[in-house]
C-alpha cells in the first residue's frame, strides 16, 4: 500500500483516538487533564486555572507558559467550533491579542473520513504502519504543522510552529502543549512516548484515556 | 524536594542538600567562607562560628562544602528545630538524644560510661535505643512517648551542673574509640538573637562544645558579639552576595525560561539587595503575579510591596539617627552591635536585614547598605543614581515606557509611601487577591508554602478558607485539617502543632490562633520556624494581634507570606462565577475524597454564605 495511504488512515485514527472525546463530560474531562498537565510538562511555577462553561461554551485561559510571554484562551463549543486567542503580554501595557485561530465548522472542510472510510483499506494500513510512519504522522499533526506560523516579533523563535490548519480543538490545544515547551530534549521525548502511545492504541483501536494522553515523559 | 530539570524551581529558599540540587541549582562563587570552611573541615581541630545574615545562603554554603567533600558531621544539633522549649534542660536533651544516637548508631550502647539509668530508659539494644531517642524528641506524639520524654528530662534535670563534663567524657570515648577528632555541627544558632533569654540557655552547651571541632552556625551578629564562650574562637563570615551571584542564581532558577525575564531579572537581583532568599521571594511573588496583572511592570511592583510587608511590616525598627547615618555613608560600625543597650540599632538592624553588610572595610568597620526593599520608605531623600532606582529607570526606558507611566512613580514619594504603608499597617486585600498571591502555592502539592492571613470577623473567615480549600483541591486531593490553637500551661502552640502534624497524613494544616499568646510562646514559634518549613500551612491570626505577634517573628516571618484579610466576601466572589466552576467541576466528581469531590463540597459552601449574605 502506497505509504500515503497508510499515513491518511493513522492521521485520522490519531485524532479520533486521542482528540475527540465525545459528550459534555469527556470533553470536561479532557480538558481538565490537559490543564492539570501543563505545569509538570513545561515545568513551570503553577498551574493555570481550571476551565469553566460560559454560554455553553468551555472556556479557559492557559496562563502557564512564560517562555515566549504568551498566553491564550480557547473557547470550544463543539469539535468544528473553537477559537483560540493568542495573546501576547509585553512588559508595559495591557494584554495585546497577537492572533486569533478561529475554526468555523460551517464552513466546508475536506471530508477525509468519508473517503477513507469508502476505500476501506484501515485493516491493511494498520498493518503496514511502523513506528516511522506514525512519527510522520504526529510531526504533521503536532511537531511541524506542514502550514505553520512563526513568530518574528516581538519575539523571535523558529522553534515555536503554531499549526495554522488543525480543524481539531483538542490537537490544537495539545500541538500547542509541545510547541510553547521551551526545552528541546523534552519535546523530542515527548514525539518518542507519542510515537508509542499511538501504536499501542491503533492498533487496538482503543481510545487513549486523557489522562494517558498527558502524561508527561520520563526520559526528561 | 522534587526539581525541575529545565524548567523553573523557587521553593521559598530552602537551603540546598542534595548532589542533584547543587549540580542544577547552585552558584559556585569559590568565595573565601567555602575555601575557608573546606580548609577547617580538612585540616583543623579547633571549633568555629561561620555565620552570615537571614537568607545569605549560610545553611547552602555548608551543606556545600559536606557534600563536595563526600563527608558528614559526626553528630549535628539542631538547636532551631529539635527543641520542643525555650529552657537549658530541653537543650541539653537536644545535645544528649544526638549523642546517644550515635553511640547507637555505631553499636556502643553497653560502654561503661553512659550511667545504668540512662540505659535503662533507653533500653538494652542499639535498635530499642533509637526507638527511645525518637520518643524523647517526640518525633511521634503518644502518652509513653511523652513520658519518656518528661523521664528523660528529668534525668537531665537531676544533674544540669554537670552535664557539661558529662557531655565532654562522652565526647572524649567516641573520639578514643574512633581514633579521630570528632565533628560536630551546632546548626540553627543564627535563629537566637544575642541578648534573648531563650539564647541565653544555650551559652553552657556552647561552652561545652567549643572544646571540640564544632561548626557554629550563627547570625552575622553573633561574630559581632563580644561573649565569653566565643573569644577565641576563628569566625568565618558569609557576606551578602555580588548582584551578580545573584543574578546567576536566579537564571539557573529561571531555567529555560531566563531569557524571557532578562529585564526583570536584573531588577530583582538589584532589589534582592544580594540575599540570595530575598531574591528567590521576590521572583516567586513576581511569578505569581504577573498571571493576574496586565503588566509585568505591575507585577515587579507588587511583589516588591507583598515581600516588604512580608519580611518587614510592623517589625522593630532600627533608630532613624542610624538609618540615615548607614544611607549617607555606607559603612557600619559594628562595634555598636555588642553595645550594652543597643538592641534597638545596629543589632536589631542587622539581625532583621534592614542593613546589609557587603563587605569588611577595616578593623570593626563594614560597608553596609540599606536593604532595597525598605529603602524607599525609610528614607526621604533618595537621590536618582541610587543603584535599584537607575534599573527601574532602564527597565522603564527598554520596556517602551516612560517613568512616570510605571504603576509607581518613581520619581514622586507615590511609591515610597505605599511601601511606608505596608511597614505601618499592610493593606487588606479580598479573598482573590489572596489567591493570586498563593496561586503557586496552595494549589499544588509539591510546595511547602506558608501563609498567614490576618481576620476580623470568624465567619466570613470561614467562608475563605472554605474557597481556599476548595481551590487547593483544583487539581491534585489534597487533605486539610483546621485546628483551633490555643495557649494553655499544659501545652504551648508550637506542641499542640507539632502534635497535629504527627497525628495525621495532612497535606494543607490550616491553624486558627485563640486567644492572646504569652511573648514566651510566640519566641518559641518563631525560633523553631525551621519545624514547618516542609508543610503547607495557613495561619489564622485575629487581626487585632497581628502587629504583637509579627514584631517577634524575625525569623520566622522569612518562611510566610502574610496577609490581611479584606472582609467584604461579595466584592470578590461572585456568585455568578462560583455557580459556572461548580458547572464544569460537578460533571468531574466521581468519588468521594478526591480533589473534585473536595472542590465542588468546599465551593457549595461558599456559594451559601454568599446567598446568605446577599439575599439575606
Amino acid at each position: 500500500m502506497d505509504e500515503d495511504v497508510v499515513r491518511a488512515y493513522l492521521w485520522e485514527d490519531i485524532i479520533r483516538l486521542g482528540f475527540s472525546p465525545a459528550g459534555t463530560k469527556k470533553q470536561k474531562n479532557w480538558l481538565f487533564q490537559y490543564g492539570k498537565s501543563l505545569r509538570e510538562f513545561w515545568e513551570v511555577s503553577s498551574f493555570p486555572d481550571p476551565p469553566t462553561v460560559s454560554n455553553s461554551f468551555l472556556v479557559a485561559t492557559i496562563d502557564s507558559s512564560c517562555a515566549t510571554s504568551m498566553s491564550y484562551e480557547y473557547a470550544i463549543e463543539n469539535h468544528k467550533k473553537y477559537t483560540v486567542r493568542l495573546i501576547h503580554t509585553p512588559a508595559s501595557t495591557d494584554r495585546d491579542i497577537m492572533w486569533m485561530h478561529d475554526m468555523d465548522g460551517t464552513y466546508f472542510s475536506f471530508p477525509n473520513q468519508f473517503f477513507l472510510s469508502n476505500l476501506n483499506h484501515r485493516r491493511t494500513a494498520v498493518q503496514e504502519m511502523n513506528s516511522a510512519i506514525i512519527g510522520n504522522v504526529l510531526d504533521s499533526l503536532i511537531m511541524h504543522p506542514a502550514p505553520h506560523q512563526h513568530i518574528e516579533s516581538p519575539l523571535d523563535n523558529h522553534d515555536i510552529r503554531i499549526g495554522g490548519g488543525l480543524l481539531n480543538p483538542f490537537l490544537y490545544l495539545f500541538h500547542l502543549r509541545i510547541q510553547l515547551c521551551p526545552n528541546s530534549d523534552r519535546r523530542s521525548a515527548e514525539r518518542d512516548r507519542l510515537i508509542l502511545l499511538f501504536e499501542a492504541a491503533i492498533k487496538g483501536n482503543a481510545i487513549i484515556p486523557p489522562g494517558e494522553l498527558m502524561r508527561v515523559p520520563s526520559a526528561i | 524536594m522534587k526539581r525541575n530539570r529545565f524548567g523553573i524551581n523557587v521553593d521559598e529558599g530552602l537551603a540546598l542538600t542534595t548532589s542533584e540540587e547543587f549540580e542544577l541549582l547552585f552558584v559556585d562563587t569559590d568565595s573565601d567562607a567555602k575555601k575557608r570552611l573546606q580548609e577547617w573541615l580538612k585540616y583543623d581541630d579547633k571549633p568555629i562560628l561561620f555565620g552570615g545574615q537571614i537568607g545569605c545562603g549560610k545553611t547552602t554554603l555548608i551543606e556545600y562544602v559536606f557534600n563536595d567533600s563526600d563527608t558528614k558531621p559526626d553528630i549535628t544539633f539542631h538547636f532551631d528545630k529539635n527543641s520542643l522549649n525555650l529552657s537549658s534542660t530541653d537543650s541539653w536533651a537536644i545535645v544528649f538524644t544526638e549523642l546517644f544516637r550515635y553511640f547507637a548508631s555505631n553499636g556502643l550502647t553497653d560502654v561503661e560510661i553512659i550511667p545504668a539509668e540512662y540505659k535503662d530508659l533507653l533500653g538494652d539494644t542499639p535498635a530499642a535505643w533509637h526507638e527511645s531517642l525518637s520518643q524523647i524528641r517526640l518525633e511521634s506524639f503518644s502518652q509513653s512517648a511523652i513520658d519518656k520524654n518528661k523521664d528523660f528530662n528529668n534525668l537531665l534535670e537531676s544533674t544540669l551542673g554537670l552535664l557539661g563534663n558529662f557531655f565532654t567524657s562522652l565526647i572524649k570515648k567516641i573520639e578514643t574509640l574512633k581514633k579521630s577528632s570528632v565533628v560536630l555541627f551546632a546548626s540553627g544558632v543564627d535563629k537566637f538573637e544575642p541578648k534573648t533569654t531563650a539564647y541565653f540557655a544555650l551559652t553552657d552547651i556552647f561552652q561545652a562544645l567549643v572544646a571540640h571541632k564544632t561548626l557554629f552556625e550563627v547570625n552575622a551578629v553573633h561574630l559581632f558579639s563580644d561573649e565569653q564562650w566565643m573569644r577565641k574562637l576563628e569566625r568565618i563570615v558569609v557576606p551578602v552576595s555580588d548582584i551578580e551571584q545573584v543574578t546567576v542564581m536566579l537564571k539557573k532558577r529561571l531555567g529555560d525560561y531566563a531569557d524571557a525575564y532578562t529585564e526583570e531579572i536584573s531588577l530583582i537581583a538589584e532589589y534582592s539587595g544580594g540575599i540570595p532568599r530575598q531574591g528567590l521571594r521576590l521572583l516567586d511573588s513576581f511569578l505569581a503575579l504577573q498571571k493576574q496583572k496586565p503588566n509585568k511592570s505591575q507585577a515587579f511592583f507588587q511583589a516588591v510591596e507583598n515581600v516588604n510587608r512580608d519580611f518587614f511590616a510592623f517589625s522593630q525598627r532600627p533608630e532613624n539617627a542610624l538609618v540615615q547615618s548607614v544611607n549617607k555613608t555606607k559603612l557600619l560600625e559594628t562595634t555598636l552591635i555588642s553595645l550594652p543597650g543597643d538592641i534597638e540599632t545596629a543589632q536589631r538592624a542587622v539581625f532583621g536585614n534592614w542593613f546589609l553588610l557587603k563587605r569588611h572595610v577595616d578593623e570593626s568597620r563594614w560597608e553596609a547598605i540599606l536593604n532595597p526593599l525598605i529603602k524607599e520608605s525609610l528614607i526621604d531623600d533618595i537621590t536618582p543614581e541610587e543603584p535599584e532606582r537607575a534599573l527601574l529607570k532602564e527597565y522603564a526606558r527598554q520596556t517602551g515606557i516612560s517613568e512616570t507611566g510605571l504603576e509607581f512613580d518613581i520619581t514622586q514619594a507615590g511609591w515610597q509611601d505605599t511601601l511606608l504603608d505596608q511597614l505601618e499597617k499592610p493593606i487588606e486585600l479580598n479573598v482573590t487577591e489572596i489567591l493570586d498571591g498563593i496561586s503557586s502555592a496552595l494549589l499544588s502539592k509539591q510546595r511547602a508554602d506558608r501563609i498567614i492571613v490576618a481576620f476580623e470577623n470568624k465567619v466570613v473567615a470561614n467562608a475563605v478558607r472554605k474557597y481556599l480549600e476548595a481551590k487547593s483541591n483544583t487539581y491534585e486531593y489534597q487533605v486539610w485539617s483546621h485546628e483551633i490553637i490555643e495557649e494553655s500551661a499544659e501545652t504551648s502552640p508550637l506542641v499542640k502543632m507539632l502534635q497535629c502534624f504527627s497525628e495525621k497524613p495532612v497535606d494543607v494544616h490550616s491553624f486558627e490562633f485563640e486567644g492572646q499568646f504569652s511573648q514566651y510562646a510566640l519566641d518559641e514559634l518563631n525560633l523553631r520556624r525551621d519545624s514547618f518549613f516542609d508543610k503547607q500551612l495557613l495561619w489564622w491570626i485575629p487581626k487585632q494581634e497581628l502587629r504583637r505577634y509579627l514584631e517577634r517573628w524575625t525569623q520566622l516571618r522569612q518562611f510566610f507570606q502574610i496577609y490581611v484579610l479584606d472582609e467584604d466576601l461579595a466584592k470578590s466572589l461572585s456568585i455568578e462565577e462560583i455557580e459556572s466552576d461548580l458547572d464544569f467541576m460537578s460533571d468531574l466528581v466521581e468519588s468521594d475524597e478526591t480533589a473534585s469531590s473536595s472542590y465542588v463540597e468546599n465551593l457549595k459552601i461558599v456559594l451559601n454564605y454568599l446567598k446568605e449574605v446577599t439575599h439575606g
